[in-house]
């Protein structure tokens, strides 16, 4: 009990603090009853029409180099293109298992999964991937996922036996760059076959569960030379996946799409000005998503973008921790983050103090898209307008 | 029960581990097998654990093996014998406690464990008081005018702009003979660099450095091609437990004489996650390993460049390549580093006597923080490193 409450007061102290960072900033409204935060809007919802964009961070950036005074030099274009037009979340909670692999799976199923982080295996429960296909009877190209190589191959698709081939339709942008054993198909481009972090080992991914490069070369309409030669333009595996991302929602413009960025990870290696790069660059490519988004016919004015980490950063003053590098010691800092959301239905420059969880994600984005997530353990998030 | 287990433990620490909760033992029995590789500050720490464990406990010991009895681990777990396989044991329960979101309760037990190990070494006599002296190289620089340093440091100490000294090396070193000369006591003075110490070191100063173990990182990276290229490797968990029973000799770390220091040297490289990558993160890592462990007296830290960053399947499968130097990423890691080294000395006992000096070579500017030290201050007048080092003495 008094260990909870510790947990709490922890974590209430992060969510204070970035509501005052953000409300100092932008002058953003705290929303404090559910009808204050509707747009008027949302009420009239088709959700048959809308389309969501998830942006997970697979590594989580602190407030002393994100929100907080001295950090916000890191996120320019968050807190001024993206959060005036938003809702911010000050404080989402992962109570789950801290591995990239299981708690992405974690928001995507909206249960805390509890397999081995690097196992290769397929979520328990079902994914909102195919809650939202079933339901709404959707091909496999109306849902897809963009994500790190690192055991991310399985997150489209559960295990869960009443939705078995309704899964996302996953691609993994380094995969397309290297052959079959993971070593580079093309010179020069080691440079993106890096996203994972943690260990210099993998389990060797089911090729098996996983599209061929050239399938997904020719779905993207893009030969694997002409990708090489456009990816050797990038600096990051980020860049590629945005790049990525950018050719399928051209091509397919899918209802629903997951992107996980992986770049700031690379904090595990100890190297603090490596982290903030990948820091700058996840600002710059959510800024540059949400510019996509709302410079595409598909997608302007219907889509909501929901952008979050799946989990924080040790405190450096945890003696258990080493600071900015890792994300062991289960800490309040560790496990509180926070969420952008933005688009038709969500109230903008808005502030929410409340308490969520990061499992609550996929009940509240399938009922952005009009379905139910009925195995799903979180709770919609009444202040997205549902 | 192993040969370990039955010729290193005692009577009495066999009964008093039998009569503690199971996620408690392990860990205990753990620590006990490592007790030959210790630094006395550890062993210190760890007999008055064991001490304090015994009937009659303390209040706030009690509370935390209570703690440790209310963690509820798997049938799986225990059936598994935690006394011939400390350290497979708490690999295992560990994973299990993240599973069953017990990790934290189990944090918390440890938290309130610690205290009494703290209590050890505050009792241990510290004959002069701490001092962490770090350099921040002068190829660690940017292009332009100079960057604003210290930021995160500035609180706590005073600011020199202007720090003269044409032989800082040498300044530094003498500074660092004199304290161990006059302490000479084991593993109590360390100087650690990302580059090499070129000059032979006064005998009670343990010495590190990232390119001086050139061979003993490439034989390691080596290491871990080949075992991530076996069959059977098990992927991450897998490397983690062969690295857990990866001794000195099987990448010939030979060249390190003291068996303790030796061990702790191949632990810098397996605990540590891109201390063998990078030569920032080897000197912020061994700092506060060394502090945390040894409990020096007296640092002499240097931060020098790190490669360029590129990707760790290439590092490892190249392991005689490194990138060119990133001077001006190195500058930021290297005070993140200097930051983290502040907040790790100020863990130890007496830490409210400690000093801590970051100085960069290139651009002249220093940073002290010790007891006499005003907070929060500038200084525009020249100083030079010996008068410095001196101030906090």
């Amino acid at each position: 009990m008094g260990q909870r409450n510790e947990f709490d007061r922890g974590a209430a102290l992060r969510s204070l603090s970035r509501r005052e960072f953000v409300r100092g900033l932008c002058g953003s409204a705290l929303a404090t009853t559910v009808s204050s935060m509707l747009p008027q809007r949302a009420w009239a919802r088709a959700s048959d029409h809308r389309k969501v964009v998830v942006v997970t961070f697979g590594g989580g950036a602190r407030d002393e180099e994100t929100f907080a005074p001295e950090g916000q030099e890191n996120i320019p274009r968050l807190l001024q293109e993206l959060i005036p037009q938003a809702s911010f979340f000050t404080q989402v909670v992962n109570q789950g298992i801290l591995g990239h692999y299981v708690a992405t799976a974690s928001l995507a199923t909206g249960t805390y999964e509890t397999f081995d982080n690097f196992a290769d295996v397929s979520p328990a429960h079902p994914t909102v991937f195919e809650y939202f296909r079933k339901t709404k009877r959707r091909p496999a190209t109306d849902a897809w996922v963009v994500a790190p190589s690192n055991g991310f191959n399985r997150i489209g698709q559960s295990s869960h036996a009443q939705f078995y081939g309704l899964g996302a339709t996953v691609v993994l942008p380094k995969r397309l760059l290297a052959r079959p054993d993971g070593t580079p198909a093309f010179a020069g481009l080691e440079h993106l076959l890096s996203d994972n972090y943690e260990s210099p080992i993998q389990v060797p991914i089911a090729l098996a569960e996983e599209l061929p490069g050239e399938q997904v070369a020719s779905m993207l309409k893009l030969s694997l030379a002409d990708f090489a030669t456009h990816a050797s333009t990038l600096r990051s595996p980020d860049e590629l996946s945005l790049f990525v991302t950018k050719r399928i929602i051209r091509e397919f413009a899918p209802s629903l799409l997951w992107v996980t960025l992986h770049d700031i990870d690379v904090a595990h290696s100890g190297a603090f000005s490596l982290y903030l790069d990948g820091i700058h660059r996840s600002d710059t490519i959510c800024a540059e998503l949400w510019r996509t988004i709302q410079s595409d016919p598909e997608y302007k004015d219907k889509t909501n973008l929901l952008i979050l980490p799946d989990f924080g950063r040790d405190s450096d003053l945890d003696a258990g921790g080493n600071g900015f590098q890792h994300h062991r010691t289960g800490d309040a800092l560790s496990r509180t983050t926070w969420m952008i959301a933005m688009g038709p239905d969500i109230k903008q420059n808005t502030i929410v103090n409340r308490r969520i969880e990061s499992i609550d994600l996929t009940p509240s984005v399938a009922a952005l898209l009009g379905c139910d997530a009925p195995m799903a353990h979180g709770k919609l998030i009444g202040e997205l307008g549902l | 029960m192993n040969t370990a287990y039955s010729t290193e433990l005692t009577a009495a620490q066999q009964r008093l581990l039998e009569s503690l909760p199971v996620p408690l033992a392990a860990v205990m029995m753990q620590q006990i097998e490592r007790a030959g590789r210790l630094f006395p500050a550890e062993r210190r720490e760890l007999d008055y654990t064991l001490e304090s464990l015994a009937l009659p406990r303390q209040q706030g010991v009690e509370k935390a093996v209570q703690m440790f009895v209310a963690l509820r681990l798997s049938p799986e777990l225990g059936r598994m014998d935690w006394r011939s396989d400390a350290t497979g044991f708490v690999d295992k329960m560990t994973a299990e406690l993240w599973s069953t979101g017990q990790i934290g309760a189990f944090r918390e037990a440890a938290k309130l464990l610690a205290p009494s190990a703290t209590r050890a070494e505050q009792s241990a006599q510290v004959s002069k008081p701490r001092f962490v002296a770090i350099v921040l190289d002068k190829r660690l620089s940017v292009v332009g005018k100079t960057p604003v340093l210290f930021r995160k440091l500035r609180s706590y100490g005073t600011f020199f702009a202007h720090v003269n000294d044409e032989n800082g090396a040498g300044t530094l070193a003498s500074w660092l003979a004199a304290r161990a000369n006059a302490h000479p006591e084991p593993y109590t003075h360390w100087q650690i660099s990302g580059d090499i110490w070129k000059e032979p070191v006064s005998a009670p100063v343990v010495s590190l450095s990232y390119i001086g173990m050139l061979a003993e990182r490439q034989r390691l990276l080596a290491f871990f091609n080949t075992v991530r290229n076996t069959e059977a490797s098990q992927g991450p968990e897998g490397l983690q437990r062969v690295l857990q029973h990866l001794t000195p000799e099987e990448i010939d770390m030979g060249a390190i004489k003291d068996p303790v220091v030796r061990t702790f040297a191949l632990d810098t490289f397996t605990q540590g996650s891109g201390t063998q990558l990078y030569a920032t993160t080897f000197v912020q890592w061994t700092i506060r390993e060394a502090l945390r462990r040894a409990q020096p007296e007296s640092v002499l830290a240097w931060f020098t460049p790190r490669c360029e960053a590129t990707s760790m399947d290439w590092r490892i499968s190249h392991p005689d390549r490194e990138q060119a130097p990133d001077g001006p990423g190195s500058l930021i890691d290297a005070e993140m580093g200097a930051y983290l080294s502040y907040v790790n000395l100020m863990r130890l006992p007496d830490a409210e006597r400690a000093s801590l000096l970051v100085w960069h070579e290139g651009y002249g500017q220093a940073l002290l923080i010790g007891t006499d030290m005003p907070r929060g201050v500038e200084s525009n007048s020249a100083i030079t490193l010996q008068r410095l080092l001196a101030l906090a003495a």
